[in-house]
């Protein structure tokens, strides 16, 4: 029997969602409250990084500005979902004792 | 970040063309221009997906003991409920019920002291997905009008009861690239914040 592997689109959302609730915190607020300042991470560009040097080499220390596809993808993705994070809230209180009291009647 | 390391988060499996696709969507949904959330690549294959649309599905919210058949999505990952991977024991479905926007409204209205422009203000915090535990689906023509996903309703039921031959029949719509990166990027949201600001404590 073939054994199919659905992960990774599930790996790369919570991968972003984990950065982006580790820039920007996650915790619950109603429509009401808003428990953290807004924060939006601007990611423009990634520099290279020194290697770690081992014996008997030199660390590259260059400074180049490298935007490839793959960090500009990322980049948005982290974008869309730090927005999302940072704008989360639950329902507001009056609606969610309707929706609670009602919400079977009504589908 | 390293390039070679900002690969491992990014979808896998998608050509270039979809790859592209997804960043568009993703840009636009950015710019406040959502674009659709479904794909029709997918509509006859006899596999459930997760983020799947599928007609009458039982929904019973305990304690109460009544029982009806709603539309819903799933919730469950594809792979766990793919009959083609060997299980030690049989997986359940998860899944949660879709409720039309317009029935919603309706009955917030009619429910609360609310008035119509705060509903409607409810109701576009809820198209941008900013409500925490609720799920935004845009209309798609011809199948379903403007929905929403409240996915602290969850159900669940035996996978054998899912038929895999009519499935195509019963299905309302399959998520596209973007609409299930979306899709799990809130359903991590609504159950995984890293940072809950609770100190648990070791002892």
């Amino acid at each position: 029997m073939k054994a199919n592997n659905y992960t990774v689109t599930a790996g790369s959302a919570l991968n972003a969602v984990v950065v982006a609730s580790l820039l920007s915190g996650t915790a619950l607020a109603s429509e009401n409250q808003t428990l953290w300042p807004a924060y939006q991470p601007a990611i423009t560009a990634q520099h290279t990084l020194a290697a770690a040097p081992t014996l008997g080499t030199s660390a590259s220390t260059s400074t180049e500005i490298v935007v490839d596809h793959g960090t500009a993808q990322l980049a948005n993705m982290a974008k869309l979902a730090a927005k999302i994070v940072d704008q989360s809230r639950g329902v507001d209180a009056e609606i969610g004792a309707a929706v609670e009291e009602n919400f079977f009647d009504w589908i | 970040m390293l390039p070679d390391d900002i690969k491992l988060y990014l979808p896998k499996f998608l050509s270039d063309d979809d790859s592209k696709e997804l960043q568009r969507a993703v840009s636009a949904m950015l710019a406040g221009t959502p674009r659709s959330y479904y794909t029709n690549r997918l509509t006859q294959d006899p596999i459930l997906y997760q983020g799947d649309g599928i007609i009458n599905l039982p929904y019973l919210e305990l304690p109460r003991v009544e029982i009806k058949d709603v539309n819903a999505m799933v919730l469950s990952n594809t792979c766990d409920v793919d009959p083609e991977n060997p299980r030690d024991f049989p997986q359940r479905v998860l899944y949660a019920p879709i409720m039309s926007l317009a029935k919603y409204r309706a009955g917030v209205l009619g429910t609360t002291g609310k008035t119509g422009e705060q509903v409607d203000a409810h109701l576009e915090a809820i198209r941008q997905q900013h409500i925490t535990q609720v799920f935004y689906l845009p209309p798609y023509p011809g199948k379903m009008e403007e929905s929403l996903v409240y996915m602290d309703r969850i159900v669940n039921i035996g996978n054998s009861n899912i038929d895999r031959a009519t499935l195509p029949d019963q299905r309302i719509f399959t998520l596209s690239d973007f609409g299930a990166w979306l899709f799990v990027l809130k359903l991590s949201i609504h159950f995984s914040r890293v940072q809950d600001k609770v100190a648990r404590g070791s002892d």
